[in-house]
């Protein structure tokens, strides 16, 4: 990943760009309360997620069915 | 390093804040919370301003946050009531008194009307005198703030507000102080939103910002096993549950049946995975985790119900859901029973190809 880490940093660009990302963010809000009419299966779900990490490298840590002596 | 899980808002939020490290590195970053702090007082002092000098006054005692949650019922009042006196003023203006309330039913709701009556008596300058009154209070109902004329200042303070909590989260987890997971629940609807929609307005963000926080910052929270997918179930189900007898169920508030933008019973279930994981949980979103929002009066009833479930379930932790302006604030406690299932740390494939590689 390309750093420019340099001292002259466009503070207006930076505030812009961060304001812009809250409004993502405001519509994010709007949509968590809105259903979706989508059929959902938690399993599939998962699987997706778990198969995107594995992809990406993500770190992983898992609840295992033994139980904690 | 203390393990905490954050729920997908406060994620989103990170995005930002990590995206700035990527190009002007960690160095600055504290410079960046920094400005937007500024620019959050600037908005509290812009809001404040608009409340008005008499709402000022009358409350000086509250703090900003009270205020901002008081203004809405006090700028509604003072309309209705002047909107109120408006009315009485012009029928007296007229010659006209209050008679009598007729009740009437709009649309099943019922609604009381009051009726005036012609009243010869009132002489002349009182009803000239009703007049000005009603141009006087005209005026002063349009330049009042309403509470509508705060309400995108309001809403913009508070996603600033969330933003730079998960801003010095992240920053903290960057420092070495925060460990930050999220679950597989959560994360399915992260991704979901670096796929546009077909659907107004679809919130979307770019898929290498979410790989970038994810993969240099966050650990995922999975399971394989049937019996701990069934015990999630149960203790999700638990959290959704009213409680029955012990204590006094006034205290007690069960969380909704909500679900997350991706359609998943998802809140439940990520408090439930928090748990089992023994991680605290922190989110932006108080209303579903902590607060009983039917009741105007602070409170946290459904963090207090997720807590009681906890300390009654055979593999629940007890760690508790923060905001993260409490986690920030260091208003939380760390997890004292441990739960019930064995966390392990699982290499990803791609981790795993790369060690291979390395070894071979």
């Amino acid at each position: 990943m390309e750093n420019k880490k340099n001292s002259n940093i466009d503070w207006e660009k930076v505030m812009k760009e961060a304001d812009d990302m809250l409004d993502v963010q405001e519509r994010l809000n709007e949509q968590l309360r809105e259903q979706s009419n989508e059929e959902h299966d938690y399993n599939k779900q998962l699987e997706r997620a778990r198969k995107y990490a594995d992809e990406i490298g993500m770190k992983k840590v898992e609840i295992t069915d033994k139980k904690r002596k | 390093m203390i393990n905490i899980m954050v729920d997908s808002c406060v994620f989103f939020n990170m995005i930002t804040y990590n995206n700035f490290v990527n190009d002007y590195g960690k160095e600055n970053l504290g410079e960046f919370i920094e400005k937007r702090v500024e620019k959050l007082k600037e908005l509290e002092e812009k809001l404040t301003n608009s409340f008005g000098d008499e709402f000022n006054k009358k409350y000086a005692h509250l703090s900003f946050d009270e205020k901002l949650s008081q203004f809405k019922d006090y700028s509604t009042n003072l309309e209705n009531s002047i909107l109120s006196d408006i009315v009485k003023n012009k029928h007296l203006s007229k010659g006209e008194v209050f008679d009598h309330k007729n009740i009437v039913y709009e649309n099943g709701v019922k609604v009381e009307k009051p009726v005036y009556r012609k009243n010869d008596k009132i002489p002349q300058a009182t009803r000239n005198k009703a007049r000005d009154e009603v141009k006087r209070l005209g005026e002063v109902l349009k330049n009042m703030t309403k509470y509508d004329d705060i309400k995108s200042d309001k809403n913009k303070y508070k996603l600033l507000r969330d933003s730079i909590n998960d801003g010095i989260i992240y920053r903290d987890a960057l420092e070495g102080k925060y460990n930050l997971h999220v679950c597989g629940t959560s994360f399915d609807e992260i991704i979901e939103h670096t796929k546009p929609r077909d659907y107004n307005g679809w919130a979307v963000w770019r898929k290498g910002d979410i790989d970038s926080l994810a993969k240099n910052y966050c650990t995922i929270v999975d399971t394989n096993s049937e019996m701990v997918t069934k015990i999630i179930d149960d203790l999700a189900k638990k959290y959704r549950t009213k409680l029955v007898g012990g204590g006094n169920s006034d205290d007690f508030k069960e969380m909704a049946e909500d679900i997350n933008s991706v359609g998943e019973y998802g809140d439940s279930k990520i408090a439930a995975i928090a748990s089992l994981s023994g991680m605290t949980l922190v989110t932006n979103n108080g209303k579903d985790f902590i607060f009983d929002k039917s009741t105007k009066t602070k409170n946290d009833k459904i963090r207090k119900h997720i807590s009681e479930v906890n300390a009654n379930h055979e593999y629940a932790s007890d760690a508790t859901v923060v905001s993260a302006e409490e986690l920030v604030a260091g208003i939380f406690s760390l997890p004292q029973k441990q739960s019930g299932f064995e966390i392990v740390t699982q290499d990803s494939e791609r981790e795993a190809f790369e060690r291979e590689l390395l070894l071979s």
